[in-house]
């Protein structure tokens, strides 16, 4: 910032110095170019007077001057010569010329003028100007838009394309911009930025406007000469200006014109916008907004993406796995808002660089620190407080952003009355650390660290505790402008512990971990303008301690008993080429080859063949030496994408995927719970195969502010896992005898309209979906529902999401959610009947029923402090309505028997308005 | 570890309720249609060299019918390589038995049934199963309240699976003695053995109590936690006693318990295991897929009666159970008794005009007076001295 008002100081002494000077004579000049660059203008003027330029030779490279002039003076010579052009003179009173681009020097004098060496003279003539930060980077703005930027050693060869590099960033931070479009007009070529703000353009060689536009940031454009590949990195402003209105452009054209189909990406200030339930931005909630994203109840935190389970997701943590990404059963996500930067979703046409899950990925970056300066942000809710810290360590190279969040609601379960609930106990906290590096231009280096906590006990005597953690490293070389690589290291422990104290005779701690290590290279290849080549090799190591169980305190007799540990190794190498056919014709291929073994040391049962896996059919126990493999699966992944625009502002998009997973998550619960176990699969557990095509079509109108898409979709998993009913899964040695293989089809359209700009933004979308499971087994006695197809637990054909958004003002924003689905597949009793003295439930075949349809309308109101960019905190208050209509929504319906009756109850989670106040402040 | 708690996490519901969750009355769309499905109970005792079995037919879930017994049905328990034993019809419609029995405890059994319309079914053969002796059963007040414990222990430590049931059996008194009844429309003096203010209830289990050692180095069970009764509970009014029963069966019948106990329990939260048909070891010999529902197992079943009374209880749980709601005295005069509806109980007369006169009679709700309305029954159990 202190360089900056040193150039403005420097401005204004010129400014007034030059008043007086201009228009003075030091001597008539003769000159005769032609075609000439600016350079030999300049000599031949400072040879016949003694007037001295200063000038920057980028603003002029490209001028050529073609002037005849007999004995001039320098006034009349210089007005003729960028007569036309973007540059202007300056005359002052020592015979120093000034030339600058795109402005007078009435105004200002661009930034790098005195790089050549002029130092600023008179500061006091200046006192009594200041400009605000805003306007200071307004001119500054305009400075660089006109400024004419050389993209490589300049050369008279224009033939041919060059490609032109660098990084898109936020100018108050530093930070990366993510999705940045970069494209120019004539001809239309465009790229966007990926994870790190990058971009390579290859362009005819030349003059061109380079227009950038990114998300919330104020679209800016740059003038280039395009010699030969070069580097140009961009700063944006962020758009927070106090003026009445501007239109927030985004990846608008991103929908038609991309080759991603199946794809959402969410940024964090379209998420602070939704309406909230307990008070804070939770990315979970607004993923289960968009369309084909379902979960089987409110404060669940699985998500179940078209038809898949919950466990088929990849759910990346700035490229590390989570495994459980919720708080208190799901109420929270564990993903603090203020370190996150944004949220892709890909739902199909998954491309090769991602594997190891069937249904989706869900990639969550967080921010990096701020580069420039320190600053600080935070919130406080009725259940959560968090602060988040950022700033540089070594200013513009190295940042650091530290957030932690933690829950007061263990003081809040001690005030209340119900004894029930006081002897309760819940607390999380999540931290993350991020620190970024700028080595040099060429190399760059993240670290991620990140933590999540969950303890409870809930009036029983038995409390559980478990915790994600994981780390990452990510190092990205910059090999030229048209190949740079990323190698990424990660370890990645999900672990959590019961522990029950209610009989001291049997009172037991019972743990369960899982852990990951890997590493990935992916090499980005800009082949030329039509051909984007990625590639890379990914090893993940698992090892699971899949239950241990011992006796705590000494009066117990509970044995200890520990499950043996579980290997596993997944390798895949992949390769995927972005093919630009025809502008209007785009195709993507990739393949990934995926490699898995299962490995000792374990002992592993035989089962006697032709009977039902069952623990009497055990027939021996092999033992394998560590390192051994005991089974191994593989098998090549095809993803295939096309694109094809029918207009400038139509497209249809076909898409095949095969996905391949090779750990899976046991539950015979309807939603997911924090005490699931993992499993590898092994020589009994085969990988799921997944399969999927998907067709799209997408249209934007009316300069794109409404954008239309419509996909509809088609899968199938292999080796699905179920179970016997009854099955038992925690602490079983030979979990085998309990799963059942079934196999899975789903199938749906999605439709979307949605409008990204303008006071009134948000989407509509309605999905239809259906999703089946069978069981695949040749015993009668191993099948579910006679062996049909039966609906699974989140197979909810109809749901329909409303999110909109009005600004009043900058000041004040109105969001309202609604949500409508059809209620989830339950398994209701079909009779009752007598035994042991008490009634009975008979059920029906699994998931023939349906709990009630699911309705839900959420509002909130945002407001913001005043827009002073000079305070000591930036504040905003957001209220908020959770269920506004307070329908008592059911979560699930169950039966018991109640003093020899049969009740039914309908359990609702909030079945009231859920009114919250939350204060978040910046600093 | 102790059964399917930790696991069940049933308590998830009380989390929900913190965010204002609420529970509502449930009615499902097919509550009404009628199933026909047979339900097996039976038992062959080695201890009481008997055996019993109950053969009854779901209804549908909203009929008020008590189950319809099957009766006329050709009942056998068959030896392994060994004889047939014949039960016969019981005096309870439904029911068969067999007694003064030779039971060889080293043969499985098996059940066979021949209904009246001619299907015939077969169980699994049941290995019979040594019950250990109830070591004690006791009961411990706190201030919340009273719990009833069981303890058991097999020194060959091949029990393991245990099932607990018990019957429960307690005096108690209605909040106002009747001493008058309208009878025909007059106004009768009770006699002793017509008085309905003293009852005896009996009530069994109902929820299922298992436990498994299976994980524990010791095959024993100490205090196993049977009943609660709170503070003011109208089983501890007077006197109660309870019956506990224990019976050591197979890993099979023990999960067959198991999961009715979670189909019927343990449901409902999303954490809770997905309920699912709970198929016994019966089974229709000509058509496998015909669902039969209960359990035929084999083995021993042992029995521990306790008493508690009133005044055993610790100082701080002898509370006096609060009388039911609106239990209000109400006095009617002489004139309007006659619009009460016949058998109408009153208390005692008041505003007489001289010995043997009245002015009119108090009385009060039924449940108030007869205690017979909250279940019991006036005749004193046999056990009962």
């Amino acid at each position: 910032m202190k360089t900056l008002y040193t150039f403005i100081i420097c401005g204004m002494a010129m400014l007034a110095l030059t008043q007086t000077a201009n228009g003075q004579q030091r001597g008539l000049i003769t000159v005769e170019l032609s075609g000439a660059p600016f350079k030999q203008l300049v000599d031949a003027i400072e040879s016949q007077t003694d007037y001295h330029f200063y000038y920057n030779p980028r603003t002029t490279d490209s001028l050529k001057i073609t002037l005849s002039a007999q004995s001039q003076n320098v006034n009349a010579v210089l007005g003729h010569a960028l007569a036309g052009t973007q540059l202007h003179f300056a005359v002052d009173a020592q015979g120093n010329i000034f030339v600058t681009e795109g402005r007078d020097i009435m105004t200002d004098l661009p930034a790098d003028f005195f790089d050549t060496g002029v130092a600023p003279s008179q500061q006091t003539l200046v006192s009594g100007f200041d400009y605000t930060a805003y306007e200071k980077r307004e001119k500054e703005k305009k400075l660089v838009e006109s400024k004419l930027y050389a993209i490589g050693p300049k050369s008279s060869n224009l033939q041919g394309n060059a490609t032109m590099a660098g990084h898109i960033r936020d100018v108050t931070n530093g930070e990366p911009l993510v999705g940045a479009t970069v494209y120019i007009e004539n001809p239309l070529i465009g790229v966007i930025t990926d994870q790190f703000g990058y971009y390579a353009i290859t362009l005819p060689k030349g003059r061109h406007e380079l227009k950038i536009k990114s998300i919330s940031m104020k679209s800016t454009v740059r003038q280039i000469m395009l010699y030969a590949d070069g580097k140009l990195e961009i700063e944006l402003d962020p758009d927070v200006t106090p003026l009445k209105e501007v239109v927030v452009e985004s990846d608008k054209d991103v929908r038609v014109m991309g080759m991603q189909m199946g794809m959402e990406k969410l940024d964090i200030k379209t998420m602070k916008n939704m309406p909230l339930a307990l008070g804070e931005t939770d990315i979970m909630k607004v993923v289960l907004a968009l369309p084909g994203v379902q979960s089987v109840g409110e404060g669940t935190v699985g998500l179940n993406v078209r038809g898949g389970a919950a466990n088929q997701n990849l759910i990346l943590f700035n490229d590390a796995v989570v495994y459980n990404p919720s708080h208190l059963f799901g109420f929270f996500s564990t993903f603090n808002p203020d370190v996150l930067k944004n949220v892709e979703l890909y739902k199909s046409g998954i491309t090769a660089d991602y594997g190891g899950r069937l249904s989706s990925v869900l990639d969550v970056s967080s921010r990096e620190g701020n580069l420039k300066k320190f600053q600080g942000s935070g919130g406080i809710s009725p259940i959560t407080g968090r602060l988040t810290l950022e700033g540089p360590l070594i200013k513009e190279k190295t940042s650091f952003l530290i957030g932690a969040r933690s829950t007061y609601s263990d003081w809040i379960l001690r005030q209340l009355h119900n004894e029930r609930l006081k002897n309760s106990q819940a607390s999380f906290y999540d931290v993350n650390l991020n620190i970024s590096h700028k080595i040099n231009d060429r190399n760059n280096l993240y670290l991620s660290g990140y933590m999540s906590h969950d303890k409870f006990k809930l009036n029983t005597d038995t409390s559980y505790a478990y915790s994600d953690r994981n780390a990452s490293i990510k190092w990205k070389h910059i090999f030229n402008n048209k190949l740079y690589a990323v190698a990424t290291g990660g370890i990645s422990k999900y672990s959590y512990t019961m522990s029950s104290d209610l009989n001291p005779v049997e009172a037991f701690d019972m743990n369960f971990s899982i852990q990951q290590i890997n590493g990935k290279v992916d090499f980005s290849y800009f082949l030329n303008a039509k051909h984007t080549i990625n590639a890379g090799v990914s090893v993940v190591r698992y090892s699971l301690q899949p239950g241990h169980i011992a006796p705590k305190g000494e009066e117990s007799t509970q044995k200890t008993m520990a499950l043996q540990h579980e290997q596993g190794q997944e390798n895949a190498i992949y390769i995927g080429d972005n093919f630009e056919v025809s502008p209007k014709l785009s195709i993507y291929g990739g393949v990934r080859y995926s490699f898995y073994e299962y490995l000792g040391p374990r002992n592993v049962y035989q089962y006697a063949n032709g009977i039902p896996r069952t623990e009497s059919a055990i027939t021996d126990s092999l033992y394998y030496t560590s390192g051994k493999s005991i089974a191994s699966y593989g098998g090549l992944e095809p993803r295939f994408s096309i694109r094809y625009s029918v207009s400038q502002n139509a497209s249809v998009k076909f898409s095949y995927n095969r996905m391949r997973q090779y750990i899976q998550m046991l539950s015979n619960t309807t939603a997911m719970t924090p005490t699931d176990i993992w499993k590898l699969s092994d020589a009994y557990i085969k990988p799921q195969v997944g399969d999927q095509v998907s067709v799209g079509f997408y249209k934007n109108t009316r300069k794109h502010s409404l954008e239309i898409s419509l996909e509809a979709y088609y899968k199938t998993t292999q080796n699905a896992l179920d179970f016997k009913g009854g099955a038992v899964l925690l602490l079983n040695k030979h979990i085998e005898t309990d799963v059942v293989d079934s196999r899975g089809k789903a199938y749906g359209v999605e439709f979307m309209l949605k409008r990204a700009a303008g006071k009134l933004n948000g989407w509509l979308s309605y999905t239809y979906s259906r999703s089946f499971l069978q069981t695949v087994s040749p015993y009668a006695s191993e099948v579910v529902n006679k062996g049909d197809y039966y609906p699974s637990n989140y197979d909810k054909p109809h749901a329909v999401n409303f999110v909109g958004n009005y600004k009043f003002s900058r000041r004040f924003n109105f969001s309202l959610n609604m949500t409508y689905s059809t209620g989830r597949p339950i398994t209701l009793p079909l009779a009752k009947y007598e035994l042991g003295g008490n009634y009975r439930l008979y059920y029906s075949d699994r998931n023939q029923y349906r709990i009630p349809d699911y309705f839900r309308t959420d509002i909130s109101i945002n407001i913001e402090g005043n827009h002073k960019i000079k305070k000591l905190a930036h504040s905003s208050w957001t209220f908020a309505v959770y269920n506004l209509t307070g329908r008592a929504n059911a979560y699930s319906v169950f039966f018991r028997s109640e003093n020899g009756q049969v009740k039914g109850y309908k359990l609702s989670v909030f079945a009231q308005p859920i009114p919250t106040v939350t204060y978040n402040f910046k600093f | 570890m102790h059964a399917g708690k930790p696991y069940g996490l049933f308590y998830y519901t009380c989390m929900t309720m913190i965010v204002s969750g609420c529970l509502e009355p449930y009615a499902p769309p097919d509550a009404s249609t009628a199933v026909d499905i047979l339900v097996v109970e039976g038992f062959l005792d080695q201890g009481r060299s008997s055996a019993s079995v109950r053969l009854t037919r779901a209804v549908a879930l909203a009929s008020t019918e008590k189950p319809t017994p099957e009766v006329n049905a050709k009942v056998t328990i068959e030896e392994s390589d060994g004889p047939t034993i014949t039960l016969t019809a019981d005096t309870i419609a439904g029911s068969y038995i067999a007694n003064d029995l030779t039971i060889n405890p080293g043969k499985p059994y098996r059940l066979h049934i021949t209904t009246r319309q001619g299907s015939e079914y077969l169980s699994d053969y049941e290995n019979v199963y040594h019950t250990p002796d109830i070591d004690s059963v006791t009961w411990h007040g706190t201030a919340a309240g009273t719990t009833v414990y069981a303890s058991t222990h097999d020194a060959t430590g091949n029990a393991r699976y245990y099932l607990w049931d018990y019957v429960e059996t307690y005096e108690y008194r209605s909040a106002y003695a009747p001493g008058y009844q309208i009878q025909k429309g007059e106004i009768v003096q009770l006699h002793e053995d017509e008085y309905v203010n003293r009852c005896w209830a009996t009530k069994s289990a109902t929820s299922i109590l298992l436990h498994s050692t299976k994980n524990l180095g010791v095959d024993a069970m100490l205090d196993y936690p049977l009943v609660f009764m709170p503070l003011r509970s109208i089983k501890l009014s007077i006197r109660y006693s309870i019956l506990v029963k224990l019976k050591v069966v197979s890993e099979q019948h023990y999960a067959f318990w198991q999961q009715l106990k979670n189909t019927t329990e343990n449901i409902g939260g999303l954490f809770d295991p997905m309920p699912s048909q709970v198929v016994g070891n019966v089974h229709n010999i000509r058509d496998a897929r015909e669902p039969v529902l209960g359990y035929f197992g084999a083995g021993e079943l042992r029995e521990k009666r306790i008493f508690i009374k009133h005044d055993e209880l610790p100082e701080e749980l002898q509370r006096v159970t609060p009388k039911p709601q609106g239990c209000e005295i109400d006095t009617v005069l002489l004139g309007l008794i006659k619009a009460l509806p016949d058998n109408t109980f009153l208390i005692y007369p008041v505003g007489g005009n001289g010995p043997g006169t009245a002015g009119g009679y108090t009385t009060a709700m039924p449940i108030c007076m007869d205690c017979r309305v909250q279940g019991g029954v006036t005749k004193r159990p046999d056990f009962w001295d």
